[in-house]
């Protein structure tokens, strides 16, 4: 069965000033596949993700999500949003909120779900990502990978038909790197549409099924992870791996 | 946030139009009053004996009894107000008080806001002396040594007559200062000076150098409200209300014109 | 400087009076401070919004109330506007007080919303809602706790201020210090008696903003 496409973006540009930090961007996500954006600082990809949630406001180029177009400037933007959520480096969970109002906040005040199915559901979430216990307590109270699991429990509260995470473990202690990367793991494994910025070049090879590299505001070469690593057509993509470490 | 902004917008008009109920009131022989059956008359309540507040801030004085035998003969719930001496007649122009009964000394420059009813009673400028001293009018002031209170008009005064002139901070500390023997004149207040006398200073006034007239203040737009005050005044002092006020706080009758 | 006996036998003895006295003063001053609060978050409000002309309006707003003494606005809601309208007095009063505290509490949130994390905005907004939404939920209950220490302060000097209104004759604290100490040539035992009223009012200003402090900082324990 051929798989439905998620997103889908042409012809992508986007500017700071002087500085084009997105040049031309083309690609395409596929249902329930994990596409993991890869290439060094400065490359560009994390803008291109924040593109995608309109976080950032692309100078031209065209965004389709589920096959139909989006434009920010006509469209509700906030209705786009529930079907594209976002984790962030840094986690930004609501200081003065607990765990469990976190997760419950959005479906309650935006989607208007009745608070006591909210919860419910976000103490399902909770079980999911390993942090039952949590739910009464507030987030100064967690570890950074504590809150990066509250978090991607919180963007899943939303039901999103895609999930976008930006570097989702580079704030984190080595340590603490695995648990978060084994919850996102499983919901990969649950069929999640996921895009992920990643310097996780294992976790990248091992759950991806679509590898998009970047340079300089430009897709270098992109292919499922397996003939990405082991045999990469482009020099710039050689020498990138060369200098990563695994 | 366009709901909370509407709440803080109504809010503010709430506001506006609570305000709104302080607008005065149209009696129907023209008289405009700030509530129909009141009589609100500003005094400073800082002014021995013609105002001031007993310990329960309980405005009173010599002013006040005044206003409130008006307030009675307009028919009228007297209701008196303090105000800050200076601000008086920018709050009747401005209607925070339906009249000022606050001894306001009748000037052009003060005319020029508001109108006087006629003279509720009468001061100025006197000269006192001790008993022993032949100094009787101004003529025989030149080259005396005369005290009166440092910033004021009577120094001013006394200044057109001698040059040899002594200031003290207050009128009272001025005819302390005679009463003990020194200087040889003071010109202060007439009033003031009978409050020291009755008060045990040994002292006695002698010319009155000028005459001020003391009157109630009316607003400028508000004619049958300064009519209907000056019948009244003009009943109390027929039927000897005034008189009897003025006994009560000076010993004397200081609300008939003097010759 | 009164004596001790004398201080007491006069504290005691016109309690009544400067009971009355302190009630207005704390009416004056919640009134002032609770309307300086919406003032001041409407024109922080107005301020963060990418608008400029209502950061314009804002900004001539707590440039005329900062750049103008107290006492001033106090004379001019008095006596001038009320050849628009006529303010009671004592709404006259507590407006210019709130509008005074108005701009420093503007200042104040300004400040703490500005200080809240990008972050926060961008996470509210990625959740799918609506910047007002956000506002409201994830920023403004923030930026309120931040605002609660200088808030606290100002809350004092609003309490301080609200003396100011003895020029127009409100016989608050300090009016009636003023004028029943004059009557009474005895100034210093009254002004000391009413500068112990305000020391208490400020410690209990002091204790209910530390527990509302206490309360919202539960997240951080």
């Amino acid at each position: 069965m051929e798989k439905r496409v998620m997103l889908r973006i042409r012809n992508l540009n986007k500017s700071f000033g002087d500085l084009h930090v997105l040049k031309d961007i083309d690609m395409k996500v596929l249902e329930s596949d994990v596409v993991c954006l890869i290439g060094s600082s400065g490359s560009g990809k994390s803008t291109l993700l924040r593109c995608l949630n309109f976080l950032e406001k692309r100078d031209s180029g065209q965004i389709l999500i589920e096959g139909e177009e989006v434009n920010p400037e006509t469209q509700n933007i906030n209705k786009v949003r529930e079907k594209v959520g976002m984790v962030f480096q840094h986690f930004h969970l609501f200081p003065h909120m607990t765990v469990i109002d976190n997760i419950i906040e959005a479906p309650v005040h935006v989607k208007k779900v009745p608070k006591k199915q909210a919860l419910a559901e976000a103490k399902e979430l909770l079980r999911k990502v390993g942090l039952e216990d949590k739910a009464d307590v507030y987030p100064s109270k967690l570890s950074g990978g504590q809150k990066q699991r509250v978090a991607i429990a919180r963007a899943m509260a939303m039901k999103p038909d895609v999930l976008l995470f930006d570097e989702p473990t580079s704030a984190l202690d080595p340590e603490l790197v695995g648990e978060v990367l084994s919850t996102m793991k499983e919901l990969a494994e649950d069929g999640m549409t996921m895009v992920v910025v990643t310097h996780e070049m294992s976790f990248a090879r091992e759950v991806s099924d679509w590898i998009v590299f970047m340079q300089e505001g430009r897709v270098i070469e992109s292919g499922p992870p397996e003939e990405f690593f082991t045999n990469p057509k482009e020099t710039r993509t050689k020498e990138f791996l060369q200098t990563t470490v695994f | 946030m366009k709901k909370s902004l509407i709440t803080i917008l109504s809010t503010l008009f709430i506001l506006v139009l609570l305000s709104g109920c302080a607008e005065k009131e149209q009696l129907e022989d023209g008289t405009k009053l700030i509530q129909k059956d009141q009589f609100v008359f500003a005094s400073s309540g800082e002014f021995k004996p013609f105002s001031f507040v007993k310990d329960d801030m309980e405005v009173t004085g010599f002013d006040v009894e005044v206003g409130k035998a008006v307030a009675e003969k307009l028919g009228l719930e007297p209701v008196p107000k303090r105000i800050k001496f200076k601000g008086i007649v920018e709050g009747v122009k401005t209607g925070r008080a339906d009249a000022a009964v606050a001894s306001h000394t009748v000037n052009p420059q003060r005319s020029k806001h508001v109108s006087f009813t006629t003279p509720y009673y009468y001061s100025g400028p006197q000269i006192f002396v001790r008993p022993d001293s032949k100094l009787k009018n101004i003529e025989d002031l030149k080259g005396k040594e005369i005290a009166a209170s440092k910033g004021s008009t009577y120094a001013d005064t006394a200044a057109e007559y001698s040059k040899n002139i002594k200031t003290y901070d207050s009128d009272i500390t001025a005819l302390k200062a005679l009463s003990e023997g020194r200087h040889d004149a003071v010109i202060t207040d007439f009033v003031t000076g009978k409050t020291a006398i009755k008060a045990g200073f040994d002292i006695v006034g002698r010319q009155l150098i000028e005459r001020s007239e003391q009157s109630i203040v009316i607003p400028q737009d508000n004619p049958q409200l300064l009519k209907r005050v000056n019948t009244a005044l003009e009943e109390l002092r027929q039927d000897g209300t005034l008189k009897k006020l003025s006994q009560k706080y000076f010993g004397e009758d200081i609300t008939t014109k003097p010759e | 400087m009164p004596s001790l006996s004398h201080f007491f036998e006069t504290f005691f003895g016109k309690s009544n009076v400067f009971i009355d006295a302190m009630l207005l003063t704390l009416e004056l001053t919640v009134v002032s401070i609770v309307v300086g609060i919406i003032i001041g978050l409407f024109f922080a409000l107005l301020k963060v919004s990418n608008i400029k002309i209502l950061g314009y309006i804002s900004d001539v707003y707590i440039y005329l109330v900062r750049g103008t003494p107290l006492i001033v606005q106090i004379f001019i809601l008095y006596f001038g506007i009320s050849s628009i309208f006529l303010l009671p007095d004592f709404w006259a009063a507590s407006l210019a007080l709130a509008l005074h505290n108005g701009a420093y509490i503007a200042e104040i949130f300004r400040g703490t919303i500005q200080s809240i994390e990008k972050g926060q905005l961008e996470a509210g907004r990625s959740l799918g809602m609506s910047p007002a939404l956000t506002l409201r939920r994830i920023i403004l209950p923030q930026a309120f706790r931040r605002a609660l220490p200088p808030l606290g302060n100002q809350f004092i000097i609003g309490l301080k201020d609200s003396s100011l209104a003895a020029f127009i004759s409100m016989d608050e604290l300090f009016n009636v210090a003023t004028t029943l100490g004059s009557n009474n040539f005895d100034e210093m035992t009254y002004l000391l008696i009413v500068a112990v009223y305000y020391l208490i009012l400020v410690a209990i200003l002091t204790i209910i903003v530390n527990l509302i402090e206490k309360k919202l900082s539960i997240s951080d324990r």
